[in-house]
């Protein structure tokens, strides 16, 4: 009874001897005192976890290093001669922009955590759940900043928003380059979760 | 069947104790009541999305909008839909395919509760799909929530115009619609938590 009185996933003592004998080869740790505290951690998931931690870092910061100030003339009616006018253009003024940046900063600060934690076995669970609330706000933000450039891109005739890509070009582009990293990013920790769930799948498989 | 709520809980909790009592009991059936709530998560899903399919494909207003903006006026009958957005019709396409999906799911969930196959490969796919299916909702929960937050607050900037004082009714919809979007995507989290959760404690 008391078995069940303790909290089931957080507690730390984990049964390596179970494990190793199925992981076999693949767990031949240099100490063997020290592999009960410390399990063995895969190689992949922290390049996987190292690449989401760059990607995110870069997308926010070329979301928000994004500026592009130009010149555009403006029609003059009548007798007054045409105007130019300077515009500038900066992530702020769009609030799927600044969810993005918001949303990649985040990421980038959770999976600089798990870098850090993920030595310890009784970080599975919680580094497994921020790794899905992770997922969900990548894609959210990635979902929102696309659908932001590309009306940009193409403008909505039938609600008369027409295109801004084409005076704002680098601008654009530079948006368009933070999305597709931060996709990226977004689809490694999708793969980065899979296999947190293979890894768990597998040690609850063979026993 | 009435013991196998006490009989499940107290099989799970003392997984570490003995290996296994029986043969089932390496595979064994995944807590009764995890799987109640798995079922109940996924009927709950599949009313939200399908709910939110509803309101979305019945967000069409047509309004009269005043053509020639000189004296004369001359209106004209100018109609708002949602497939005059890509956005708007990957949210279609993506609370078809959850829908489809929480259907599909709830059906293995069923053979959980009556105990015929439950196996750690099932929750192991399902918890697969559950968060494949989480990214691609949140993603089009995103693209519509950008949409319907231009619609609604315009943008200076650029100069798009809010459309929702004049199309008042399309807006409901497709907030709404978005609104049930963003709580399926919240449930797919959850649901993925809970199978997680069920397949970490199995691995004790």
């Amino acid at each position: 009874m008391e078995s069940r009185l303790k909290p089931a996933g957080f507690s730390g003592n984990f049964e390596h001897s179970s494990r190793r004998g199925y992981m076999g080869s693949a767990a031949v740790l240099p100490a063997a005192g020290a592999a009960k505290a410390r399990p063995p951690v895969d190689p992949c998931c922290v390049a996987l976890r190292v690449f989401v931690l760059a990607a995110t870092l870069a997308a926010a910061v070329v979301m928000a290093a994004n500026r592009q100030t130009t010149t555009v003339q403006v029609a003059g009616a009548g007798a007054v001669p045409p105007l130019k006018v300077t515009v500038t253009a900066k992530w702020t003024y769009s609030s799927a922009f600044v969810y993005f940046v918001v949303a990649n900063a985040m990421v980038f600060a959770f999976c600089a955590g798990a870098l850090v934690a993920c030595r310890s076995r009784s970080a599975v669970v919680p580094v497994m759940v921020g790794d899905l609330v992770a997922l969900a706000l990548l894609f959210s933000a990635v979902g929102a900043s696309a659908q932001f450039g590309l009306l940009g891109e193409r403008g909505n005739s039938h609600v008369r928003w027409s295109k801004v890509c084409d005076v704002y070009s680098r601008f654009c582009e530079h948006a368009m380059a933070a999305v597709a990293v931060s996709l990226i990013a977004a689809f490694a920790d999708l793969i980065l979760l899979m296999l947190t769930i293979l890894t768990i799948h597998k040690a609850s498989s063979y026993y | 069947m009435a013991t196998v709520d006490d009989g499940a809980a107290a099989n799970s909790g003392s997984k570490t104790a003995g290996a296994s009592e029986s043969g089932a009991g390496r595979y064994g059936r995944p807590p009764a009541k995890c799987s109640r709530v798995d079922l109940a998560l996924r009927a709950l899903l599949f009313a939200v999305t399908l709910s939110a399919l509803v309101v979305l494909a019945t967000s069409k207003q047509t309004v009269m909008v005043p053509v020639v903006l000189r004296p004369p006026l001359v209106f004209a009958p100018v109609a708002a839909k949602f497939t005059h957005s890509p956005a708007l019709i990957y949210l279609l396409a993506a609370l078809c395919a959850t829908c489809l999906y929480s259907l599909l799911s709830a059906v293995s969930s069923l053979r959980f509760l009556s105990g015929s196959a439950s196996s750690a490969k099932t929750i192991f796919l399902l918890l697969l799909l559950d968060a494949l299916c989480a990214g691609v909702m949140a993603s089009a929960t995103g693209a519509a929530a950008a949409v319907a937050w231009l619609g609604l607050k315009g943008n200076s900037h650029t100069r798009w115009n809010k459309i929702c004082n004049t199309y008042g009714d399309f807006c409901r919809h497709i907030g709404s619609s978005t609104a049930l979007a963003l709580v399926s995507s919240v449930l797919l989290l959850l649901l993925a938590f809970l199978n997680a959760y069920t397949l970490y404690r199995r691995s004790r």
